[in-house]
């Protein structure tokens, strides 16, 4: 039942978490985005190798510096560390399994046919390496306290790290696409890869650079977000549909759509919940109060009928370029 | 027949081109007929271990019962069937009309859920009209079978009216969500469809009308009953993909715009094909939850969609048996994996890394699928062939 | 007509060839006492993400097996274990289900570490009259199963009845307050805990209400449980009742200590499994409370607790979980009384079913019995509290066990079922 309103912290706490959650989802759908738009690649191994990008975050963190420089050092040198490791392996997976399949008969099925294929590979791989149970990854103790708590607001110091870090992170791969040459080479494959071709530039090498960028951002939002949430083979499966969510909403192929599409959606997500706790009454057709319940339970399945209605309204998402991955 | 042949005609050469045009022409006979009898083969050879085993003639017993562990059994069979009829009505779209639909499993799941919901909950003494139990005594297959084509095929129709003038990705990925929203439907409405923990206490899996009961209890009978009516439905589509609407199908595929101009209405044809691709799916579903006696969720979620992909495209998407050779391969080698290999070397218990492997090298190596592939090489071969005799033509008619 | 010669052909040629290869094996090597062997068939989902509850399982069942073998088998036959994977997928599991019953003719059908596989697994049982061992049981106890339920279905494992009553008579003993809030996961096993409660809170008269102390977290995909606290923080509750499982749970246990929440409220899990604070990494659990049905540390109390968890400790390196110790007692239950009785027969079960109907047995906790009604299995249900950093002895060393609840009281009894006679009566 409504409960007297929403308090402003309260309203304030949801759009921080709303925040968190958002800025996670653009890091993700940056790097899903990248690669579809310069390959056409659906990435449907996006999943796993955030997923790996966790376990190497652990590896590094837990099993390497921790035990040497203590917990602080060895997160620090996790989140520094896992994008270069997966950066290469991004890489190397591109060198010498994605650049056999180019200007083959089925190109764009075999592309996503082997990123499902990766998509089952790592998991059991993982497991095989690191043992089955799950891994403990945990906030590190500089983290560990609140910039600003007050009744239910509670601004902590490690989720405002990230949001921080998923700022800076996407101020500087504007930077990287938008003000450099090579950014601009990227550009230019995205819109017309066979002009970029016959310009004479060497398209593969932009393709590997890019590919290990996509995969580095996956690893990167799994080692941000596994002191949050659960390092495990099977993390990787749960985001991978709210990623391809965003993307599609954001408009693929755009660099601005999957920014603005993350931070739309998370804000959705956080702020469903508070509906049925506003003192307005939301009935159904029968007169029946909807409760708290129903919203609370709704913030999950709410992305899936916003995607399929801009989708229907909008086909190319709310940024994507006009009739360019038709 | 074979002996009214001259002899001359059976040296290797001529044997193998005889084989080649054989399975031309009568290759899908054959593997009907093989299939047709595939159960006596396998009970006969489980009978001979039964019956070495009950005369203690203990290690010959065990020595075929290791060779019948690398035999598909006959279940697993009809559930090689079962996602053969799913692949080629999924393949009407992927490798006719070239539309990579993500969403299929809300056929496939709405099919199953629309008999599990029948014969758990529709009691005939309670719901069924008075005709039907002096008729039947029972809610027969027939009837929910029925409503399952029905149903399937307007939930197709639904969304094929929403999301099938989108294209490329747009279309997997309305699809994607559309399906979705199935989902979370089936998970919130779970006093219906058992939620997460699937819908248990099906009964009256029988066909009315011969008195057969299939399901759970023989598992040959199932056999031939999934046999028959997957048979019926692969030579529907069969049918539909050689006639003139199959080949705008396919020009729609190649070109939409000619066909636009050719005067096909594009959009139309589009919806045709979704939604009998969808009304075949939600059958391959309906049938899948006979052969188990329970509803999962799992039918209705993404990982079937994405597991229907893979054993299309592993079989090869242009080709009509393809999903068949995909579906045997998926699933024949995640049960050798897991139930054989791991006897022997403990590094196969972590089986799906293998399966996954094997599976980029084969998207690597033979990217049009096996049989697409295996096409191709004939297709080659025979053209080659047929230019060599030209020019021997040629070079003899014209001796200069 | 021909395709019956066919089949007798075929038969024959089989036959023949069986034949040729056994002269490949002399009689002398025949093994056993001569008499078939009696055959286990389980299956379990070891792929997937449940893999390592799935191998304790069946570690747990080798385990029992091969000590019943040791003991001369059942009626001097050996028990023979036919251990399969379904990968996580459920028309596997009804592939190799039929694929055990009717052509390597188990004698027992066991498995299942989760929902959709109980229920398969079940319609065999009940459809196919085989006894069902079943380990981890959380479906067919609910009142509105008691028809679907197989009168051959066994369990030794604890209801959501039971694991919410040992909870809440836990808050209740101690007094660690009378306002409840529920964090529920939303899917079905949450959803059956709602009974219990409605029940439970007024006997203990507890301040709890379906409709406001619920808070609902979407399921499977979403796992940022931190969007439910600032409402846990509104409503001001003294216990805060959280019902998730294995990731979900871990990630429940770091947001709820970023947020403080530990500090503010009594934090209490309905179920927990030692492979959840190991994933939540060395004190993470310090502060919380959970229910438990088995944890390896009762060996201080229970021998045959300690035997079984040393056995463990040497064959996987690591402790055994319930799941292992669940699957263990069942099979030493059903494979003993078989032995005692000498029912292990196919046509027996029904008098195998009757046997254990009300039977008590002790293995690796306290005494047990499974009731004749519904099959319940009436046993111990633990309370856990989480360890510090400081107290843990070994790395797998995370929960100690502070109490315990047992007896008929803990579950629906059968009046308020309507369940009056025994279920192996009850066929169809």
């Amino acid at each position: 039942m409504p409960s007297g309103g929403v308090e402003f912290s309260e309203f304030v706490q949801h759009l921080f978490l709303g925040l968190v959650q958002g800025s996670f989802w653009v890091l993700l759908a940056l790097g899903l985005s990248i690669v579809f738009g310069l390959m056409g690649i659906i990435n449907f191994g996006h999943g796993a190798f955030y997923m790996l990008g966790a376990y190497v975050g652990y590896t590094v963190s837990n099993l390497i510096f921790t035990p040497i420089f203590g917990p602080n050092v060895g997160f620090i040198m996790a989140i520094v560390m896992v994008p270069v490791v997966m950066f290469g392996i991004g890489m190397v997976f591109e060198k010498y399994v994605i650049s056999n399949i180019y200007n083959t008969e089925n190109e764009r099925f075999s592309g996503v046919l082997i990123m499902f294929g990766m998509s089952i590979f790592l998991p059991d791989f993982v497991r095989l390496i690191w043992g089955r149970p799950g891994k403990p990854f945990n906030i590190p103790p500089m983290f560990q306290f609140s910039l600003l708590k007050t009744g239910t607001l509670d601004i902590t110091a490690y989720r405002s790290f990230t949001i921080i870090t998923a700022a800076v992170l996407v101020a500087l791969l504007w930077v990287l696409i938008y003000r450099t040459n090579l950014g601009m080479m990227i550009r230019a494959g995205t819109n017309n890869n066979t002009m970029v071709k016959v310009l004479g530039i060497n398209v593969s090498r932009i393709w590997r650079l890019t590919f290990g960028l996509g995969i580095a951002l996956a690893g990167f939002s799994g080692v941000m977000i596994a002191p949050l949430f659960a390092v495990d083979a099977t993390m990787g499966e749960l985001i991978l549909v709210q990623t391809f969510i965003v993307v599609v909403v954001g408009g693929m192929g755009s660099f601005i759509g999957p920014v603005i599409g993350g931070l739309i959606l998370g804000q959705l997500w956080a702020l469903t919940p508070l509906v049925g706790r506003t003192q307005y009454v939301v009935q159904n057709w029968t007169g029946t109060v909807i409760g708290p319940d129903f919203w609370e339970k709704a913030s999950d399945i709410l992305l899936f009928i916003v995607m399929a209605v801009i989708l229907l309204l909008r086909p190319r998402g709310l940024f994507g370029q006009e009739g360019a991955f038709d | 027949m074979d002996s009214a042949a001259p002899k001359n005609r059976f040296t290797p050469k001529e044997f193998w081109a005889w084989i080649s045009e054989v399975f031309d022409n009568y290759g899908i006979l054959i593997l009907a007929g093989l299939l047709l009898v595939y159960p006596f083969f396998f009970t006969t050879l489980n009978d001979s271990i039964i019956w070495l085993e009950d005369n203690d003639w203990e290690t010959s017993a065990e020595i075929l019962a290791e060779i019948r562990g690398f035999v598909p059994s006959t279940p697993l069979m009809i559930q090689i069937l079962i996602y053969t009829l799913f692949g080629i009505a999924f393949n009407i779209l992927l490798g006719n009309t070239g539309m990579l639909s993500l969403g299929h499993c809300a056929f496939f799941g709405v099919g199953g859920y629309t008999v599990g919901i029948m014969h758990a909950w529709i009691k005939p003494d309670t719901y069924a009209p008075d005709w039907m139990v002096s008729a039947f005594k029972v809610l027969p297959l027939e009837i929910s079978l029925i409503t399952c084509v029905i149903v399937s095929t307007f939930v197709a129709w639904l969304i094929g009216t929403i999301c099938s003038s989108k294209r490329g990705v747009y279309f997997a990925m309305v699809t994607l969500s559309i399906s979705m929203i199935f989902y979370y439907s089936a998970q919130t409405f779970d006093d219906l469809t058992g939620g997460t923990d699937g819908l248990g206490g099906l009964e009256n899996m029988r066909l009315g009308s011969i008195n057969l009961r299939v399901g759970i209890m023989d598992a040959n009978i199932t056999y031939y009953f999934v046999f028959f009516l997957s048979v019926v439905f692969i030579a529907i589509i069969w049918q539909i993909l050689r006639s003139p609407f199959g080949h705008v199908l396919r020009a729609i595929r190649e070109n939409e715009d000619r066909a636009r101009i050719c005067g096909y209405n594009v959009a139309k044809v589009r919806l045709m094909a979704f939604t009998m691709s969808g009304a075949i799916s939600g059958v391959a579903g309906a049938l899948a939850i006979i052969y188990g006696e329970t509803v999962p969720i799992e039918n209705i979620h993404f990982i079937t969609s994405g597991q229907i992909v893979i054993i299309t495209l592993f079989g090869g998407a242009g080709t009509f048996l393809g999903p068949a050779v995909g579906s045997f391969i998926y699933w024949y080698l995640r049960q050798l994996m897991s139930v054989e290999f791991v006897k022997y070397l403990a590094i196969f218990q972590y089986w799906e890394a293998w399966v996954g492997g094997i599976f980029v090298l084969i998207v690597l190596f033979v990217p049009s699928g096996i049989l697409g592939t295996i096409r191709n090489m004939t297709l080659e071969y025979r053209e080659k062939k047929y230019l060599a005799k030209q020019a021997a033509a040629e070079a003899a008619a014209d001796p200069e | 007509m021909s395709r019956l010669d066919r089949r007798k052909f075929l038969k024959g040629a089989g036959l023949i060839g069986g034949i040729v290869a056994a002269q490949t094996a002399p009689p002398f090597l025949r093994e056993g006492l001569g008499a078939r062997p009696i055959k286990w068939g389980s299956i379990h989902p070891t792929t997937g993400p449940y893999a390592t509850e799935a191998f304790d399982q069946v570690e747990g069942v080798k385990i029992a097996i091969e000590d019943v073998n040791k003991e001369g088998g059942v009626d001097g036959r050996e028990v023979k274990l036919l251990f399969r994977d379904d990968q996580f997928k459920w028309d596997q599991t009804t592939t190799h289900a039929l694929d055990l019953i009717d052509n390597h003719r188990v004698d027992f059908i066991a498995g299942s570490m989760v929902g959709p596989e109980e229920v398969r697994l079940n319609e065999f049982s009940r459809k196919r009259n085989i006894i069902y061992a079943n380990y981890p049981q959380h479906i067919m106890s609910t009142p509105g199963n008691a028809k679907k339920m197989s009168p051959l279905f066994f369990t030794a494992n604890t209801t959501p009845y039971q694991l919410c009553a040992s909870s809440l008579t836990y808050i209740a003993k101690n007094n660690l307050g009378k306002k409840i809030h529920c964090v529920f996961d939303d899917y079905i096993w949450p959803k059956m805990f709602i009974p219990a409660f409605e029940k439970l809170t007024k006997d203990f008269n507890l301040t709890w209400n379906k409709n406001s102390s619920i808070s609902w977290v979407p399921f499977p995909t979403s796992m940022d449980y931190s969007a439910t606290f600032p409402r846990i923080l509104k409503e001001k509750p003294d216990v805060v009742y959280a019902l998730n499982w294995g990731q979900r749970q871990v990630a429940f246990v770091k947001q709820a200590r970023e947020a403080g929440l530990d500090k503010k409220v009594k934090i209490v899990l309905g179920a927990t499994e030692i492979t959840m604070p190991e994933a939540a990494g060395p004190g993470s659990y310090d502060g919380f409370n959970a229910a438990m049905m088995w944890h390896p540390s009762l060996g201080s109390k229970y021998p045959a607790a300690k035997a079984l968890n040393d056995k463990f400790l040497a064959r996987r390196k690591r402790p055994c979980s319930s799941y292992g110790m669940l699957a263990h007692d069942l099979t030493r239950l059903i494979l003993d009384t078989a032995k005692e009785t000498k029912l292990y027969k196919r046509r027996d079960h029904f008098k195998l079913a009757k046997v254990l109907e009300g039977i008590k047995f002790q293995y690796s906790k306290g005494e047990c019995q499974i009731r004749p009604c519904d099959h319940v299995c009436i046993s111990e249900v633990f309370v856990m509290r989480g360890k510090s950093k400081a107290e843990m002895k070994d790395k797998f060393d995370h929960i100690e066990v502070i109490g315990s609840s047992s007896g008929e009281g803990n579950t629906v009894s059968c009046e308020a079922k309507g369940l009056k006679e025994p279920a192996s009566e009850r066929r169809a």
